[in-house]
Protein backbone atom coordinates (compact mmCIF):
# COMPACT_ATOMS: atom_id res chain seq x y z
CA UNK A 1 0.00 0.00 0.00
CA UNK A 2 2.55 2.68 -1.10
CA UNK A 3 2.59 5.41 -3.50
CA UNK A 4 5.83 6.33 -3.93
CA UNK A 5 7.23 9.69 -5.45
CA UNK A 6 10.53 10.11 -6.64
CA UNK A 7 11.91 13.28 -7.98
CA UNK A 8 15.42 13.26 -9.29
CA UNK A 9 17.43 16.30 -10.13
CA UNK A 10 18.58 15.14 -13.68
CA UNK A 11 20.19 18.21 -15.20
CA UNK A 12 20.73 21.76 -13.38
CA UNK A 13 18.06 23.29 -13.32
CA UNK A 14 15.09 20.44 -14.30
CA UNK A 15 13.92 17.77 -12.47
CA UNK A 16 12.36 14.63 -13.18
CA UNK A 17 9.10 12.75 -11.38
CA UNK A 18 9.12 9.36 -10.95
CA UNK A 19 5.52 7.91 -9.68
CA UNK A 20 5.43 4.04 -8.56
CA UNK A 21 2.15 3.14 -6.95
CA UNK A 22 1.36 0.59 -5.41
CA UNK A 23 -1.66 1.51 -3.32
CA UNK A 24 -1.59 4.82 -1.74
CA UNK A 25 -0.99 4.10 1.97
CA UNK A 26 2.31 5.93 2.14
CA UNK A 27 4.39 8.26 0.10
CA UNK A 28 7.65 8.82 -0.27
CA UNK A 29 9.61 11.95 -1.77
CA UNK A 30 13.16 11.64 -2.51
CA UNK A 31 13.94 15.70 -2.89
CA UNK A 32 17.08 17.26 -4.66
CA UNK A 33 18.39 14.40 -5.51
CA UNK A 34 20.87 14.13 -8.67
CA UNK A 35 21.77 10.63 -7.42
CA UNK A 36 22.38 11.72 -4.18
CA UNK A 37 19.29 11.72 -1.39
CA UNK A 38 19.22 15.08 0.56
CA UNK A 39 16.11 14.83 2.35
CA UNK A 40 13.53 11.92 2.38
CA UNK A 41 9.71 12.78 3.30
CA UNK A 42 6.85 10.41 4.12
CA UNK A 43 3.33 11.59 3.43
CA UNK A 44 0.23 10.31 4.53
CA UNK A 45 -2.54 9.20 2.90
CA UNK A 46 -4.32 6.89 4.69
CA UNK A 47 -7.47 9.42 5.99
CA UNK A 48 -8.18 9.23 2.66
CA UNK A 49 -9.41 5.91 3.01
CA UNK A 50 -12.10 3.71 4.39
CA UNK A 51 -11.43 2.68 7.66
CA UNK A 52 -11.44 -0.80 6.69
CA UNK A 53 -8.54 -0.50 4.63
CA UNK A 54 -6.39 0.93 7.14
CA UNK A 55 -4.45 -1.56 8.76
CA UNK A 56 -5.37 -1.25 12.68
CA UNK A 57 -1.95 -0.69 13.85
CA UNK A 58 -1.92 2.36 11.92
CA UNK A 59 -5.49 3.41 12.57
CA UNK A 60 -3.88 6.04 15.48
CA UNK A 61 -1.74 8.09 12.93
CA UNK A 62 -4.82 9.36 11.58
CA UNK A 63 -5.28 12.88 11.49
CA UNK A 64 -7.44 13.71 14.59
CA UNK A 65 -9.14 16.65 12.05
CA UNK A 66 -10.12 13.69 10.46
CA UNK A 67 -11.48 11.99 12.81
CA UNK A 68 -14.02 14.29 14.37
CA UNK A 69 -15.09 14.76 10.87
CA UNK A 70 -16.00 11.27 10.42
CA UNK A 71 -17.35 11.49 13.85
CA UNK A 72 -19.81 14.27 13.30
CA UNK A 73 -20.76 12.94 10.09
CA UNK A 74 -21.94 9.67 11.83
CA UNK A 75 -19.06 7.63 10.71
CA UNK A 76 -19.61 7.28 7.42
CA UNK A 77 -17.01 5.50 5.52
CA UNK A 78 -15.76 7.34 2.50
CA UNK A 79 -17.14 5.10 -0.24
CA UNK A 80 -21.30 5.07 1.45
CA UNK A 81 -22.60 7.60 -0.54
CA UNK A 82 -26.54 8.05 -1.12
CA UNK A 83 -26.76 6.92 -4.64
CA UNK A 84 -28.58 9.80 -5.96
CA UNK A 85 -29.87 10.07 -9.47
CA UNK A 86 -29.68 13.18 -11.57
CA UNK A 87 -33.22 12.83 -13.79
CA UNK A 88 -36.26 12.92 -13.48
CA UNK A 89 -37.20 10.61 -16.10
CA UNK A 90 -34.51 7.77 -14.57
CA UNK A 91 -36.26 8.10 -11.36
CA UNK A 92 -39.27 7.96 -12.07
CA UNK A 93 -38.48 4.77 -14.56
CA UNK A 94 -36.68 3.01 -11.37
CA UNK A 95 -39.22 3.95 -8.80
CA UNK A 96 -41.73 1.83 -11.29
CA UNK A 97 -39.22 -0.85 -11.10
CA UNK A 98 -38.45 -0.75 -7.51
CA UNK A 99 -41.90 0.04 -6.50
CA UNK A 100 -40.53 3.00 -4.18
CA UNK A 101 -41.13 6.65 -3.63
CA UNK A 102 -39.34 8.99 -4.92
CA UNK A 103 -37.11 11.58 -2.88
CA UNK A 104 -36.42 14.82 -4.44
CA UNK A 105 -33.90 16.93 -3.01
CA UNK A 106 -33.69 21.01 -4.54
CA UNK A 107 -30.12 21.67 -3.73
CA UNK A 108 -27.56 24.78 -4.23
CA UNK A 109 -24.96 23.48 -5.75
CA UNK A 110 -22.84 26.87 -4.95
CA UNK B 1 -27.29 18.79 4.68
CA UNK B 2 -23.98 17.43 2.73
CA UNK B 3 -21.54 17.91 5.71
CA UNK B 4 -24.32 16.00 8.39
CA UNK B 5 -27.50 14.43 7.07
CA UNK B 6 -26.54 12.13 3.82
CA UNK B 7 -23.06 11.29 5.08
CA UNK B 8 -25.05 9.13 7.86
CA UNK B 9 -24.42 5.97 8.04
CA UNK B 10 -28.20 5.27 9.15
CA UNK B 11 -29.57 7.66 6.78
CA UNK B 12 -27.51 6.46 3.69
CA UNK B 13 -29.10 2.89 4.68
CA UNK B 14 -32.36 4.27 5.35
CA UNK B 15 -32.63 6.17 1.41
CA UNK B 16 -31.01 3.27 0.16
CA UNK B 17 -33.97 1.02 1.37
CA UNK B 18 -36.62 3.00 0.96
CA UNK B 19 -36.58 5.35 -1.71
CA UNK B 20 -35.15 6.50 -4.96
CA UNK B 21 -33.15 9.28 -3.97
CA UNK B 22 -33.33 12.10 -7.02
CA UNK B 23 -31.58 15.32 -6.33
CA UNK B 24 -31.03 18.79 -8.52
CA UNK B 25 -30.12 22.20 -8.41
CA UNK B 26 -32.53 24.77 -6.91
CA UNK B 27 -32.69 26.56 -10.40
CA UNK B 28 -32.82 23.04 -13.03
CA UNK B 29 -35.62 23.65 -15.35
CA UNK B 30 -38.46 22.82 -15.90
CA UNK B 31 -38.09 21.08 -12.59
CA UNK B 32 -37.83 24.15 -10.18
CA UNK B 33 -40.55 25.60 -11.99
CA UNK B 34 -43.25 22.54 -12.05
CA UNK B 35 -42.50 22.14 -8.10
CA UNK B 36 -42.15 25.83 -7.60
CA UNK B 37 -38.89 25.99 -5.70
CA UNK B 38 -37.81 29.08 -4.00
CA UNK B 39 -35.54 27.62 -1.39
CA UNK B 40 -32.71 25.02 -0.78
CA UNK B 41 -32.45 22.43 0.47
CA UNK B 42 -36.30 21.83 -0.52
CA UNK B 43 -37.32 17.94 -0.14
CA UNK B 44 -40.55 16.83 -1.79
CA UNK B 45 -41.91 13.37 -1.49
CA UNK B 46 -43.37 11.78 -4.89
CA UNK B 47 -45.10 8.72 -5.72
CA UNK B 48 -43.63 6.56 -7.98
CA UNK B 49 -45.21 8.59 -10.98
CA UNK B 50 -43.46 11.65 -9.80
CA UNK B 51 -46.93 13.01 -8.14
CA UNK B 52 -46.09 15.35 -5.05
CA UNK B 53 -47.39 14.06 -1.71
CA UNK B 54 -45.16 16.17 0.76
CA UNK B 55 -42.56 18.55 1.11
CA UNK B 56 -40.34 20.38 3.41
CA UNK B 57 -38.30 23.36 3.36
CA UNK B 58 -34.99 23.82 5.26
CA UNK B 59 -32.39 21.53 6.92
CA UNK B 60 -32.91 18.27 8.71
CA UNK B 61 -30.75 16.37 11.16
CA UNK B 62 -30.67 12.82 10.36
CA UNK B 63 -33.10 12.19 13.36
CA UNK B 64 -35.53 14.57 11.95
CA UNK B 65 -34.94 13.35 7.96
CA UNK B 66 -36.17 9.66 8.73
CA UNK B 67 -39.51 10.34 10.32
CA UNK B 68 -39.98 13.60 7.55
CA UNK B 69 -39.20 11.06 4.78
CA UNK B 70 -41.43 7.95 6.58
CA UNK B 71 -44.37 10.29 7.10
CA UNK B 72 -44.22 11.76 3.38
CA UNK B 73 -44.51 7.54 2.51
CA UNK B 74 -47.29 6.80 4.14
CA UNK B 75 -48.68 10.08 2.92
CA UNK B 76 -48.51 8.32 -0.44
CA UNK B 77 -50.07 4.96 1.04
CA UNK B 78 -52.66 7.61 2.28
CA UNK B 79 -53.37 9.65 -0.83
CA UNK B 80 -53.69 5.88 -2.61
CA UNK B 81 -56.34 4.68 -0.04
CA UNK B 82 -54.18 1.87 1.22
CA UNK B 83 -54.91 3.05 4.86
CA UNK B 84 -53.51 -0.01 6.90
CA UNK B 85 -49.79 0.59 5.69
CA UNK B 86 -50.34 4.17 6.31
CA UNK B 87 -51.36 3.24 9.83
CA UNK B 88 -48.46 1.05 9.51
CA UNK B 89 -46.07 3.68 8.65
CA UNK B 90 -46.99 6.15 10.99
CA UNK B 91 -46.53 3.93 13.93
CA UNK B 92 -43.31 3.35 12.83
CA UNK B 93 -42.43 7.16 13.11
CA UNK B 94 -43.98 7.14 16.50
CA UNK B 95 -42.36 3.88 18.33
CA UNK B 96 -39.09 5.04 16.44
CA UNK B 97 -39.19 8.88 16.37
CA UNK B 98 -41.61 9.56 19.07
CA UNK B 99 -39.59 12.95 20.07
CA UNK B 100 -39.64 14.26 16.47
CA UNK B 101 -40.98 17.41 14.72
CA UNK B 102 -42.84 14.83 12.49
CA UNK B 103 -44.70 12.72 15.30
CA UNK B 104 -47.71 15.16 15.68
CA UNK B 105 -48.24 14.53 11.88
CA UNK B 106 -47.98 11.13 12.62
CA UNK B 107 -49.89 10.83 15.00
CA UNK B 108 -52.76 12.94 12.91
CA UNK B 109 -52.55 10.93 10.22
CA UNK B 110 -52.73 7.25 11.92
CA UNK B 111 -56.41 8.37 13.45
CA UNK B 112 -57.22 9.68 10.05
CA UNK B 113 -56.26 6.63 8.48
CA UNK B 114 -57.83 4.35 10.98
CA UNK B 115 -60.72 6.09 10.79
CA UNK B 116 -60.88 5.50 7.29
CA UNK B 117 -60.09 1.81 7.34
CA UNK B 118 -62.87 1.38 9.84
CA UNK B 119 -65.19 4.35 9.28
CA UNK B 120 -65.54 4.89 13.26
CA UNK B 121 -64.76 7.82 15.04
CA UNK B 122 -63.00 6.45 17.97
CA UNK B 123 -59.43 6.83 16.45
CA UNK B 124 -60.11 10.62 15.20
CA UNK B 125 -60.98 11.44 18.64
CA UNK B 126 -58.06 9.17 19.99
CA UNK B 127 -55.91 10.74 17.68
CA UNK B 128 -56.88 14.44 19.43
CA UNK B 129 -56.24 13.33 23.03
CA UNK B 130 -52.87 11.86 22.03
CA UNK B 131 -52.14 15.50 20.42
CA UNK B 132 -54.08 17.17 23.38
CA UNK B 133 -51.65 15.31 26.14
CA UNK B 134 -48.17 14.71 24.01
CA UNK B 135 -48.19 17.06 21.31
CA UNK B 136 -50.16 20.39 22.69
CA UNK B 137 -48.22 23.08 21.02
CA UNK B 138 -48.39 21.25 17.71
CA UNK B 139 -49.83 22.57 15.06
CA UNK B 140 -51.79 19.13 14.38
CA UNK B 141 -53.48 19.61 17.95
CA UNK B 142 -55.09 22.70 16.32
CA UNK B 143 -55.57 20.74 13.27
CA UNK B 144 -57.58 17.29 15.43
CA UNK B 145 -59.73 19.83 17.87
CA UNK B 146 -62.63 19.38 16.15
CA UNK B 147 -62.48 15.78 17.10
CA UNK B 148 -63.27 15.79 20.46
CA UNK B 149 -67.09 16.79 19.45
CA UNK B 150 -67.45 13.80 17.97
Amino acid sequence: MYLVCLQIRALPGRRAYFLFQAVPLFSFSLVDSPYTIRSFKIRDFTHLLPAWLVPSWHRDTIPRVVKRERSRSGGASMEKQIPWEEKMDHAIARAGNEKKPILLDFFNPG
Amino acid sequence: MDSVTYPNDKVIEFVQEEVVPLRVPFDAKPLSDDFNVQWTPTLVILDSKGREHHRTTGFLPPEEFIPMVLVGIGKIQFDDGEFSKAISRMNKVLAEYPESDSAPEAVYYRGVSRYKDTEKPDPLKEAYEILRTQYASSPWAKKAAPYRLL
